[in-house]
């Protein structure tokens, strides 16, 4: 009989064949994660193993590649007036500067999967990178002559995108204001008060008249299969929960349990819309909704991938727990107290240097005597008074519940969030104090930024120019 | 860059002169072609400029034209509205690109960036009463580009100019030539 003879290739076909299958389980059907060219940036890695997001089709072109990004962000950088929109480079007369930085695709200045690199708000060039094209800066405005090129963008001073709130005009306007105003409060939310003078005729409800009792009756008779004590243990959770939503905004709204419950015999209270929370919350709140999924607590229901949970975050969260993002980790449904979604929500999870300093920090003082009604309404600042702002449009005045949306960049804060107790010079100055900002702003904001210096000298050439 | 970069913008701008090939075999020179897209860019402006900035900012009062426009909740000035229109048609690849050009401009993205540009401007600013035809080479790919006076039709136009602090030029009199607009159409090599 002839032996077969095992050849040192015969090893490399099964080697080659069992790192085959392997990749191959992984790509089809497993997590994909050793198609990972490298880390995700901080703004994508909840949704990297959702590699179609981006990578249109395998190994896509530029132009579907740069789809995608237009995809989620077209829309923010155009309410954000962006100052470089591709459609200014498609101009011939740009086309030599295009050969320098070709500003019409987004990964020019953003890779992915190089953690290496990666700067704040996901830039991968060098600093410098306003040289390009703005060379000779110092022809037009002297004044930026001694400035270099790497401080541009990282001064304060200017952004690329989004420069919504650093122009001149503005900036003139509030020159001179004082560091903190007398008169120091956030504007007060509106959405209740209109409802109830648009739905005058629809009465509260009290807490007899809720229609959980089916809820309840199915879920007391399946839970406690006779026990007495788990009964009485029962009987007191529903009472509490009853007595929580009446006196909440929804009693107020007549807004009854079965809005949101089916009654269909589940072991524990089930939500309508497949117990699926954010589209129960969205058919009443879906302004908040839409913003919600904008931020990075929502991104993963976006795009229709499980919930984000606090066990796979990485910045600054506390990992030990594996709790899930959706409304009612802020919001309690039935309470809806928003003094708790201000705060012990957010420091429920949150445990980075600026999060573990706010209560050491005079805006946390303030709040504590605004709940002690020592202090007006709006006189204390919360963690939602900053990063789930109250934005003024007319007469009405909305909580943006997409968190993010204010830090990138963070001047974004100046008009919806500092301004409103404090001037211009002085917020400016402290949302550019890295330092201050990690100490959840105890103290007084580093003042050496030039922007004001420059700002009195254009002050004086308008004047001139005037009077001329 | 890559390959892909570099073929898309090519094939977009074959086709493009394409399409004006097509309409100079029909009897349409690059010239009347835009001469004609001039005629309604121009009546556009005036009509933005009359009807609706100066009407509701200087006869009505009711709303001011600012550069912050969005920020201020005010009118796009006249030059931005402008530049609007034209960044739109480059989105569409719209086989001609446009834009408001100065020797003087406030904002130094309207500076002259090619030669032909800033002769175009230097001859119109003499006599405005010729428009300024030509072509050039840029990036590789040759362009038939017209550039037509932008004249100071109202007091508006030099109050304005003359007293903006980014404005080189503080001597604008009542139908001087401020500047030109330049329409470019690819052609065929
Ligand atoms: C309220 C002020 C204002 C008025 C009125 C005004 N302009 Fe301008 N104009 C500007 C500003 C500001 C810019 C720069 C806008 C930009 O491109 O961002 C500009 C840009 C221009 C440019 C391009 C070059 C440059 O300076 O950047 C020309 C040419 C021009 N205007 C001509 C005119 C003419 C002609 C009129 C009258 C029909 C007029 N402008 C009316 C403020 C004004």
């Amino acid at each position: 009989m002839d032996k077969i003879k095992i050849k040192f290739w015969h090893y490399g076909i099964v080697v080659t064949l069992l790192i085959s299958a392997i990749l191959g389980y992984n790509l089809f059907k497993g997590d994909k994660s050793l198609f990972l060219a490298g880390d995700a940036s901080h703004g994508h890695y909840q949704i990297e193993l959702e590699c179609n997001s981006c990578h249109v089709e395998s190994f896509s072109n530029d132009d579907l590649m740069q789809q995608a990004c237009e995809g989620c962000h077209a829309k923010e950088l155009d309410a954000a007036n962006d100052k470089h929109p591709k459609k200014k480079f498609l101009d011939p007369r740009n086309a030599e500067l295009l050969q320098q930085l070709d500003a019409r695709y987004c990964v020019t200045c953003h890779t992915e999967h190089k953690p290496e690199i990666t700067r704040k708000y996901g830039v991968t060039i060098a600093p410098d990178f306003c040289f390009h094209c703005h060379e000779d800066i110092a022809k037009d405005r002297p004044s930026h002559a001694p400035f270099e090129f790497d401080s541009c963008a990282s001064s304060g001073c200017h952004n690329y995108h989004d420069n919504s709130m650093l122009y001149e005009d503005f900036l003139i306007r509030h020159a001179g204001e004082e560091a903190t105003f007398e008169q120091a409060t956030l504007p007060p939310r509106t959405a209740l008060i209109r409802w109830l003078k648009k739905n005058k005729k629809v009465k509260p409800l009290s807490s007899q008249q809720h229609d959980g009792q089916k809820l309840f009756t199915t879920n007391t008779q399946s839970d406690n299969k006779g026990k007495r004590n788990s009964a009485t243990n029962k009987d007191s959770q529903v009472n509490s929960i009853v007595s929580q939503w009446a006196d909440s905004p929804h009693a107020t709204t007549a807004v009854n349990c079965s809005q949101c419950h089916d009654d269909n015999n589940q072991s524990s209270p089930h939500l309508k819309f497949n117990n699926n929370q954010l589209e129960v919350c969205s058919s009443c709140h879906e302004r908040q909704a839409n913003q919600f999924v904008l931020g990075k607590h929502g991104m993963r229901q976006g795009l229709g991938l499980p919930l984000m949970s606090t066990a796979d975050a990485r910045q600054g969260i506390d990992t030990t727990q594996d709790k899930l993002l959706t409304c009612s980790s802020c919001h309690n449904p039935h309470s809806l107290d928003v003094s708790i979604a201000a705060v012990e929500s957010c420091l429920g999870c949150h445990q980075d240097e600026h999060s573990k300093n706010y209560k050491s920090s005079i805006h946390f003082t303030l709040w504590q005597q605004e709940q002690n009604e020592e202090l007006e309404e709006g006189s204390g600042v919360t963690c939602a008074s900053c990063h789930l702002p109250r934005i003024k449009k007319g007469k009405r005045v909305r909580v943006m519940h997409n968190q993010n949306h204010n830090l990138r960049p963070n001047s974004k804060m100046l008009k919806t969030v500092c301004m409103n107790c404090h001037g211009v010079e002085f917020s400016l100055d402290a949302l550019a104090d890295e330092a201050l900002i990690e100490k959840n702003f105890s103290g007084q904001p580093d003042s050496d930024l030039q922007t004001f210096k420059l700002i009195e000298q254009r002050i004086k050439k308008r004047q001139q120019r005037r009077n001329q | 860059m890559t390959i892909g970069k570099l073929i898309k913008p090519t094939l977009v701008l074959a086709a493009s002169s394409l399409i004006s090939g097509a309409a100079i075999a029909s009897g349409i020179t690059p010239q009347k072609m835009a001469d004609a897209i001039f005629s309604v860019i121009e009546s556009d402006r005036t009509v933005y400029t009359r009807n609706v900035v100066d009407r509701l900012q200087n006869k009505e009062e009711v709303l001011d034209a600012s550069e912050h426009w969005k920020e201020e909740s005010a009118l796009p000035l006249p030059a931005q509205m402008l530049r609007m229109g034209s960044e739109r048609v480059n989105e569409k690849d719209s086989g001609f690109t446009y834009s408001l050009l100065s020797l003087w401009a406030i904002n130094k993205q309207n500076k002259p960036k090619t030669p032909l540009e800033e002769k175009a401007l230097k001859i119109i600013g003499k006599d405005p009463s010729k428009n300024f035809y030509g072509e050039e080479t840029l990036a590789g790919k040759k362009y038939f580009t017209a550039v037509y006076p932008d004249v100071a039709v109202s007091e508006a136009c030099v109050k304005c100019h003359n007293k903006h602090i980014d404005s080189p030029r503080t001597d604008f009199k009542l139908n001087d030539v401020m500047g030109g607009i330049a329409i470019r159409i690819p052609l065929e090599d």
